[in-house]
């Protein structure tokens, strides 16, 4: 990669910043303004800072727009960052929770929960989530750990597939023609979330953004190689290990309250990159978060509004998006590329 | 070269062998299909149905207007499928595709849900189905086989691309299904194939296709050996390698297609069968090629009476008293997808 350059500081990313925080504020003005009701800028302003409004105004506002943008700001966030870490820890620009049988690991246990009616209190589904984020995760990067880089990709598609596919046998067998639970498990929704899963998501987002951001020193040191690194007094497996873990916390809780959207995870880290001209992972993280949280709630409003009253779940549309950019990037990166 | 002769001849007998078993498999699926089935009626029941000796009409019924078309429908799209997959591991040099890895089952389907929405006129018959599949299938494998140029279609970059396009079609093909509000139940059935509620109609708008395309293919097989032996040394046979590599792809795009718009984007048959039956009778099209298609037919329709009987014994918490059928797509999946692993590690050593 380009370990050899020199680290930027934190001044390229002074304008991307800058734009991205632009975008989500527009987004989420717009997310509040429009729907199936269009509130005025005054009547709207009036609601979230006068406590103006009727009940039903202030209930779609405060309680059902509000919420959903806030989620999908922290889960984008917290997607970006995984992504970051994967990508940083494994060396590997094509690394993503999707594309590593994480969130489908995650979603295949939170599916048994819901629809085998386990009982398992509420705030203990990330952990189960975790659990089943991790063991299939693990064992991708375990199994594919002497076949390279596009080898652990298919891999991890394999193991997607396979979770994939007992997820059908379970939601098949299991509750008839819930088109409810697919949204959930296998396309990745926002809609119809409250207060109440902001509010799961948040202490998981608190505690573990930060040891994020703790790492990205580690990761650094992990980018220049392993060789290096090990040089250079890191103790590589110890290190990567404990990112993957992290990284894989970070799209469990995710993954438990919306279930996997794709694709974010990945391209979020690349437009950051892009962006900022940076490769030290200090101004990637935290950027790429902003930049995942921004590129969520667009994604959910346009989903949202664009076909209202339908609502198409916003995973299919990042999967469309973003497989499409992702595709692309398999295609050009063709003649550069040494992983196969 | 001096002792062809013996070792053709026994290669020969392996086959018949081969086959024979197969065929032999084959009919003892179809008659457990038949007659194990999920129904209040006994499976002895069945059996009198079968020997025309029933007086029951709702038995007969069963056997006859339901369970026999599923049977044959599912023999003759593994078949299909395993062709394909046969046709597509040969041509593009490489163990890992598959029909619905590489993305010619997502766009068929596609091709189809596209179709459905925005010219349900065109949808007359089931044939015009197949050929709107078949449009969308080739057009994908072309698709896929430029994106990756000719060199990069060895390996596992092929495999990756495949996958990552299938997902941008499943991602359409769904959004185009929620947008007509069919939900659930057409996203499984397409997106990852079943065979429950296939009737006589849909076996009448397989068959013509299934067999002239299944003969097709055989008919390509003696190219498709020379093929096997590499671009130069093909070349220097005689052989228009450019056009005989179109006109395969084009065979395996269009079985894949015509399966797809009967029975949907069932995954990894077409990458079991094959490989096992190169193990069985050697990588020569010749042979491999009726084979690998005995042995899919095989597979599929085992899978099918698994994922109908699952429910029969499965007995989960909260579960007891659903009755639904599961796709058949599931369960390949779940046997495909480690074969798929066993292969990927076998392909890339170190």
């Amino acid at each position: 990669m380009s370990g050899s350059r020199p680290y930027r500081t934190g001044r390229a990313a002074m304008l991307p910043v800058l734009l991205l925080c632009l975008l989500l504020a527009v987004t989420m003005a717009a997310g509040l303004k429009w729907g199936s009701r269009v509130f005025d800028w005054s009547a709207l302003s009036a609601i979230l800072w006068a406590g103006g409004g009727g009940t039903l105004e202030r209930t779609i506002v405060l309680d059902i727009r509000l919420p959903r943008i806030l989620l999908g700001m922290l889960v984008g966030a917290m997607l970006a960052v995984a992504g970051t870490l994967m990508q940083g820890a494994l060396r590997n620009r094509l690394a993503g929770p999707e594309l590593l049988g994480v969130s489908a690991g995650s979603s295949l246990a939170i599916a048994t929960i819901t629809v085998l009616h386990l009982p398992v209190p509420f705030h203990l589904h990330p952990l189960l989530a975790l659990s089943g984020g991790l063991l299939s995760g693990g064992a991708v990067v375990l199994a594919a750990r002497s076949i390279g880089g596009t080898g652990m990709l298919l891999t991890g598609m394999a193991v997607s597939a396979m979770l994939n596919g007992m997820l059908v046998v379970l939601i098949a067998l299991g509750t008839g023609n819930d088109v409810n639970l697919l949204y959930a498990y296998l396309l990745g929704s926002l809609a119809n979330r409250g207060w109440e899963q902001v509010a799961r998501l948040l202490p998981w987002c608190l505690i573990v953004l930060p040891i994020a951001l703790g790492l990205a020193r580690s990761v650094n040191l992990l980018q220049l190689g392993e060789e290096t690194a090990a040089g250079l007094g890191v103790r590589v497996e110890r290190i990567r290990l404990t990112v993957l873990v992290v990284s894989a916390l970070l799209v469990a809780a995710t993954v438990a309250q919306c279930g996997p959207i794709g694709y974010i995870a990945l391209l979020a880290p690349h437009l950051t990159r892009a962006m900022t001209r940076a490769q030290d992972t200090r101004v990637v993280l935290p950027v790429s978060a902003l930049c995942g949280a921004a590129l969520l709630t667009l994604a959910d409003q346009a989903a949202r509004l664009w076909l209202e009253p339908m609502e198409i779940p916003v995973g299919v549309w990042t999967t469309l998006i973003g497989g499409s950019v992702f595709l692309l990037y398999i295609v050009l990166r063709r003649g550069g590329g040494q992983h196969g | 070269m001096a002792n062809g002769g013996p070792v053709r001849a026994s290669a020969r007998r392996r086959l018949l062998l081969v086959c024979g078993a197969l065929a032999a498999i084959l009919l003892l699926l179809a008659l457990l299909h038949l007659t194990y089935g999920r129904s209040a009626l006994s499976s002895s029941d069945m059996w009198r149905a079968l020997l025309g000796t029933s007086e029951d009409a709702g038995a007969r019924h069963i056997l006859w207007q339901l369970r026999l078309p599923r049977v044959l429908v599912g023999l003759m799209a593994g078949a299909m499928l395993g062709l394909a997959g046969a046709i597509l591991q040969i041509v593009l040099r490489n163990p890992l595709v598959e029909p619905s890895l590489i993305g010619v089952s997502a766009g068929s389907v596609l091709a189809i849900v596209l179709a459905m929405q925005y010219a349900p006129t065109l949808l007359g018959s089931g044939w015009r189905l197949a050929l709107l599949a078949m449009v969308g299938g080739i057009g994908t494998t072309l698709a896929i086989y430029a994106l990756n140029g000719r060199k990069g279609n060895h390996g596992a970059r092929l495999a990756l691309t495949g996958i990552v396009a299938t997902s941008i079609l499943q991602a359409l093909t769904s959004l185009l299904l929620l947008r007509q509000q069919q939900g659930l139940a057409s996203i499984l059935l397409w997106n990852f194939g079943s065979l429950n509620g296939r009737v006589w109609t849909h076996w009448q708008s397989l068959w013509p296709w299934g067999l002239t395309l299944i003969a097709l293919a055989l008919l390509l097989a003696r190219k498709a050996a020379v093929l096997r032996l590499g671009e130069e040394i093909a070349s220097g046979l005689g052989l228009a390698t450019g056009r005989t590599r179109l006109q395969l792809l084009l065979v395996a795009a269009a079985l894949t297609a015509a399966a797809v718009s009967v029975v949907g984007a069932i995954g990894f048959i077409g990458l079991i069968g094959p490989h096992i039956a190169s193990r069985l009778v050697g990588g020569r099209p010749l042979r491999l090629f009726p084979v690998s298609a005995l042995l899919s037919a095989v597979l599929l329709s085992g899978a099918d009476w698994v994922s109908q009987s699952m429910t029969l014994t499965l007995a989960l918490p909260g579960l007891e008293h659903r009755v639904s059928s599961l796709p058949v797509g599931a369960v390949t999946m779940l046997l495909g997808a480690p074969f798929f692993l066993y292969l990927l590690r076998r392909s890339r050593p170190g």
